[in-house]
């Protein structure tokens, strides 16, 4: 399943529900948690490998120098291909 | 089999989503029969008996989660997680829920072919 | 490396053509996965996403025309635009029939999107590969 997380809320709630087997990304408000000295950090800690976060959306509140290095950052075509490789996605507002 | 799942995630009244989620999935009912409703984080607030909007002129909604018998929509859960974190864990529901632990929840939210948050 | 199969795509858009951000993703998304070979099917604009539906919003002109690029969109590529009847009708978002039947003077709803039910978007639900919320 794709989770698509737009918030900080969102991500709390999406952390309790997320399963290994599960790929996350962040967009609009929620990359904020994709720096790792983020208070929220922790709950994509557990989940690097399958966590990404939207590049727009990083550049667009100036956060490109602080995303983790192991959180992949992907651009709209690469959100596409998240979502080609899951029939499941749900969004968290 | 597609199996549509509605996850109510906010709480009523506040904003219209459950109003129109609820909407969106008795619409769906006549379309398929295998429906799931999953209530989770504020979204348990919804199925709290007892409630009356009339002062804040909002449509009261709440009567129509009582039509998931006759609209066939069985498959009706609740987190078990949500409501104690909300001190909601004792409280009068408005209908007859499968309260789940989160595990239980997952489980359903995996088998789900397309799912739609309000 | 084998190519992805051509995937029939609806969008479910649930905010504003403007004050949050999330139709401007889906447009953004649209376009990508356009450009990637998929087909979009269509657009179901519900909750305040029937806004996106208005045919009198005026961005300002150095802004991004989100109606306009929906609608370039919809011609281009055969996109069905559906503006969810009951919730437009709540929101202010008319088509002229609509006004008519309720006797409004004026109507707004843009050209290239239709007003749509709920069984709309129940059938994109069970008919199109992948079903994304915005």
């Amino acid at each position: 399943m794709l989770h698509i997380v737009k918030s900080l809320t969102a991500l709390r709630d999406f952390a309790r529900y997320a399963v290994k087997e599960d790929e996350v990304l962040l967009v609009e408000s929620a990359v904020y948690a994709a720096n790792s000295a983020h208070k929220d950090f922790k709950l994509v800690s557990s989940l690097l490998a399958s966590t990404y976060v939207l590049s727009a959306d990083v550049e667009a509140r100036g956060l490109a120098l602080m995303i983790s290095e192991s959180i992949q950052s992907v651009d709209f075509a690469g959100w596409v291909t998240l979502t080609e490789r899951h029939s499941q996605s749900m969004t968290w507002d | 089999m597609s199996q549509l799942t509605f996850v109510f995630r906010s709480c009523p009244h506040t904003t219209s989503a459950g109003r129109e989620g609820v909407d969106a999935l008795l619409a769906a009912s006549a379309y398929s029969e295998e429906i799931s409703v999953i209530f989770l984080g504020d979204g348990v607030g919804h199925l709290l008996s007892m409630q009356n909007p009339s002062e804040i002129q909002s449509k009261d909604y709440a009567p129509m989660f009582k039509l998931f018998d006759l609209y066939d929509i069985e498959q009706v859960f609740v987190c078990q997680h949500s409501l104690q974190e909300r001190g909601l864990d004792g409280a009068a529901l408005l209908i007859q829920a499968q309260v789940l632990n989160v595990e239980a929840v997952q489980q359903q939210l995996g088998m789900a072919t397309k799912i739609l948050t309000f | 490396m084998s190519q992805t199969q051509s995937l029939t795509y609806s969008l479910v858009v649930n905010g504003s053509v403007y004050g949050s951000q999330s139709a401007r993703s889906a447009y953004q998304f649209a376009v990508a996965l356009l450009e990637k070979g998929h087909q979009l099917v269509s657009v179901f604009f519900y909750q305040d996403g029937v806004i996106n539906g208005s045919a009198l919003s005026v961005p300002a002109n150095d802004e991004f025309d989100l109606t306009k690029a929906w609608q370039a969109l919809a011609k281009e590529h055969q996109v069905r635009l559906e503006t969810c009847v009951a919730a437009a009708l709540r929101r202010g978002v008319i088509s002229q029939a609509e006004a008519d039947l309720h006797g409004l003077k004026q109507h707004n709803l843009a050209d290239g999107f239709h007003q749509a039910g709920l069984g709309s978007l129940a059938e994109a639900l069970l008919t199109q590969d992948r079903v994304v919320q915005f």
